[in-house]
């Protein structure tokens, strides 16, 4: 079993399996267009509310107009930087491709995958609350499952 | 649960217990203050935790 994250001198390597990192490279696709749909309902599990005190809803329209733009900004640079850096794979043998990774791209690359997880969750209703889908969607499981387990393997290897 | 470990000891350079604490605080109630300040400061972790994707909210103390 190759691992998918692995610590070298200079930041991490990351390495896929092929169907895999074609799995991975449809996620940055997705959440572009997530990032611009308000009227999703996981839209507001990514951008949630600053403020929950009805009377601070002045501060919150502030929110909006100063702070929340750079926050979709901050996502669309990540994709961007995460698109760029996977374009970069190569044939590591056995059916496998690898990149590595610096500072810059772990940081977007565990920022899209957790979003991507979020999202996902949003829509099994998982949450920070439950973590049994209420949804039955096999695709939509076994997506959030490998999500969740590429993440943890990622955590893990930062972490360690 | 690891990632909401990972993102406070990075944010905000707690301790793995520490984050963890606060973690299971989140976990077990609800919420957690895992940063305290006047209102310039909350908003800019705030929105330091809303870039990692965290659900954080501000409110007064008391």
């Amino acid at each position: 079993v190759t691992a998918n994250f692995e610590r070298h001198s200079d930041g991490v390597r990351f390495t896929l399996g092929d169907a895999e990192w074609k799995l991975l490279l449809e996620l940055p696709a997705q959440l572009h267009e997530l990032y611009h749909d308000s009227e999703d309902e996981a839209y507001n599990r990514i951008f949630p509310r600053a403020y929950l005190d009805p009377t601070e809803e002045n501060a919150e329209l502030q929110w909006l107009e100063f702070v929340h733009p750079s926050l979709v900004q901050q996502r669309l640079d990540a994709l961007g930087l995460v698109v760029s850096t996977l374009e970069q794979a190569s044939g590591a043998g056995r059916g496998l491709k690898a990149v590595d990774l610096d500072e810059d791209s772990v940081a977007a690359l565990l920022g899209v995958l957790n979003d991507a997880r979020l999202i996902l969750g949003n829509r099994l209703g998982i949450n920070e609350d439950s973590e049994i889908a209420s949804t039955v969607d096999p695709g939509a499981q076994a997506a959030y499952n490998w999500l969740s387990y590429l993440e943890g393997d990622l955590l893990e290897t930062l972490l360690g | 649960m690891v990632y909401v470990v990972y993102v406070l000891q990075k944010l905000f350079g707690y301790s793995r217990e520490k984050a963890t604490r606060l973690m299971m605080q989140v976990h077990n109630e609800g919420k957690a203050a895992v940063s305290e300040g006047q209102r310039e400061k909350a908003e800019a972790d705030v929105a330091r935790l809303h870039g990692f994707g965290l659900w954080a909210t501000m409110e007064h103390p008391g």
